[in-house]
Formats: structure tokens, sequence, C-alpha cells
């Protein structure tokens, strides 16, 4: 499938899955902004850690607040 | 709304040119004729001509549309004043709820089409698997209303999930060494997502003896036949000329076939 499965990975590697289907993404405000084919798309203040093609499988780290370029550890995620 | 035997998503499966659109349409004017609204959704990408299979004078709007299309998705959605609400972006809908221009309908029978690939190097059909496995789960029928899907040939739709809400799996199997071993993947795929009524209908069927050997073939695969179509000259002058098949001209009675799927 091409259309790409996303996560955020913590610090200690565990991965939680934050958005199915993601057709783009797009660097937006110091952070990704996600859009899935279908629903909302999400800005999320975080970097891609990797990605993966052959298992459609994207990997983000949240960026630090020092590296947020000043967004607010607390208002990091936003709807877009 | 539970699903019911007269409610149900049935998705017709199996080889290239196994006979599955042909499947289709019986089986879908034969649904008709015991009282279900019946929508068929074809989900094949690369074959055209469901449409005339079924009696439509021409194909309905792609669903992919609705969404922007495959090259517009993200310019849709990026564009502020587009209007982002759509029937897709919607949890659960109805048949009712289709909008005009992407569905046909006559004789109690309705058409959708997810999207077809329209030119060479512009990609893989990916986006389409992902809406019609959307597409499917968000659709709630009621009471009398069966879906039945055309799928496109092989088990790819497997792979990207478009069975996971689906009730039945039909498969159709042709007299060939690839079509048994494919049957037999495509149950334990179906198995797999969590279908649980597969059954198989074999087509082209030439003679008793040939129809025995399959039946046998494919209870040792434990996969239930619920019918068996013969070698119809109606059904191959009708999929030459790109029509429905007139019913009243077949040999074969699949009035037991759709008994065991209701």
């Amino acid at each position: 499938m091409c259309l790409a499965t996303v996560y955020i990975e913590d610090d200690d590697g565990r991965r939680e899955q934050v958005m199915q289907d993601v057709a783009w993404i797009k660097p937006e405000d110091g952070g990704l902004q996600l859009i899935p084919l279908f629903g909302e798309s999400r800005l999320l203040q975080a970097q891609i850690e990797s990605i993966d093609l052959m298992n459609s499988l994207i990997v983000l780290k949240r960026m630090t607040t020092n590296s947020a370029k000043g967004v607010s550890a607390d208002h990091r995620d936003e709807p877009a | 709304m539970k699903r019911t035997e007269n409610n149900q998503k049935i998705a017709v499966c199996g080889k290239g040119g196994s006979g599955k659109s042909s499947v289709v349409a019986l089986l879908a004017r034969s649904l008709q004729d015991r009282g279900a609204r019946v929508l068929v959704v074809d989900s094949d990408e690369s074959n055209p001509g469901l449409y005339r299979v079924l009696g439509f004078e021409q194909r309905p709007a792609p669903l992919l549309e609705l969404v922007g299309g495959k090259k517009q998705v993200f310019p849709t959605f990026s564009d502020e004043a587009a209007p982002r609400e759509s029937l897709l972006t919607r949890k659960k809908f109805g048949i009712a709820d289709l909008p005009d221009d992407y569905v046909v309908e006559r004789d109690g029978i309705g058409l959708v089409c997810i999207g077809k690939i329209l030119q060479s190097l512009e990609g893989c059909a990916c986006p389409m698997g992902v809406l019609s496995r959307e597409f499917l789960k968000r659709l709630s029928l009621q009471e009398d209303e069966m879906v039945v899907v055309d799928m496109e040939a092989g088990v790819e739709h497997f792979g990207r999930g478009v069975e996971t809400s689906i009730d039945g799996v039909l498969i159709v199997t042709e007299p060939s060494f690839d079509s048994l071993e494919l049957a037999e993947k495509i149950s334990a795929m179906a198995a797999e997502v969590g279908v649980e009524r597969v059954w198989t209908v074999l087509n082209k069927i030439r003679s008793e003896e040939i129809a025995s050997r399959l039946r046998k073939e494919l209870a040792e695969k434990n996969i239930s036949v619920i019918g068996s179509i013969g070698y119809e000259p109606e059904i191959f002058e009708a999929g030459l000329e790109g029509r429905p098949v007139r019913r009243d001209k077949l040999e074969t009675d699949i009035g037991s076939m759709v008994d065991q799927v209701l």
C-alpha cells in the first residue's frame, strides 16, 4: 500500500500510531502537516525519523521545545 | 444495522477472465428479483465495461473524484476555500446518501464506481484500494439492501484490506489449475480477515464430469460449491457485445446459488 501509516516514536523506541492512509506530508509552521485520503489533516510538531517505502510506514519524532522554533510543548499538535 | 441474510455485502472474487462481472450481474438481478435493493460496487480499476453488463448507458462518475481525484488530493485539502466535507469524510452513510452524479440506478439496481486507471505511468491503484475499503466500511445497509462488489482479479485487494467489512466472498471458479489454486488462496485470505461466509460458483462448465472433478477438488480444499454455470453461448455473446445477459436464454438456473447466499 503506497498510502502510509504514520507513527510517533518516543525516546524509548515506543511507537504510537497517529494516522492511517496518509496521502501527503508537507513541512509547515516548523512541523509537518499530515493529509490523509479521508478525514481531517493534522499538524504535528515533529520531524521524520524514517520512511519505509516497502512497508508504507513513516516514523516521526516529536521535536523538543527548542527545536520546534519556540512552539510550546503543550500546544504542539493542532488541527491543520 | 446488524447484518442479516437480507442485508449483506458480498465480494465476487476470482481469477482474471473467470466470469466475475457476469456473475455479479446475474447475482444482482436475482437478488433484486427477490425484493432486495441492490448496489453494485465496481471495485475493478482496470476493466471498463461493468456498467454495460448491467444495462446502463453510462458509467457513474468515479467516487475517487469525491476526494479530488488521484492527482488532486493535496490541492483539494490544502485549499482553504475548498469544501472539506463530502460523503467520504463521514464515518457512516447509506445508499440513499450517495450523490446523484456518483450513482446510476435503474430497476432496483444501483451502480457506483471506485475509480479507473486511465493513463500509462499514472502510478498504482493504492488510493482506489483505500477508497474501496473505506467506502464499504462506512456504507451502512438497511433491511433488504444488498451490496455486490465486483473485485479486481486476483488477491491484491486482500492485501489492501478491502474485505475487512465484507460479509461474504463468492469465488468464481473456472476449470483451470490456476483458478482452483486461487480459490484456495482466496478462501484462506478471506478467513484471515474474518469473513465468515465463503462460497464458490463454478463457471464455464462443459460437462457434468468436469463439474464433478471441480467439486471434488474444491471439497478437498474445504470450499463450499453453491452453484454451477454452464458453458453458455448467451453469456459469451453478451460479453462480446457488452450487454446484459438475457436470462431467458440461459440453460443454467442460478436460483439455488442465490438461495444459499440469502
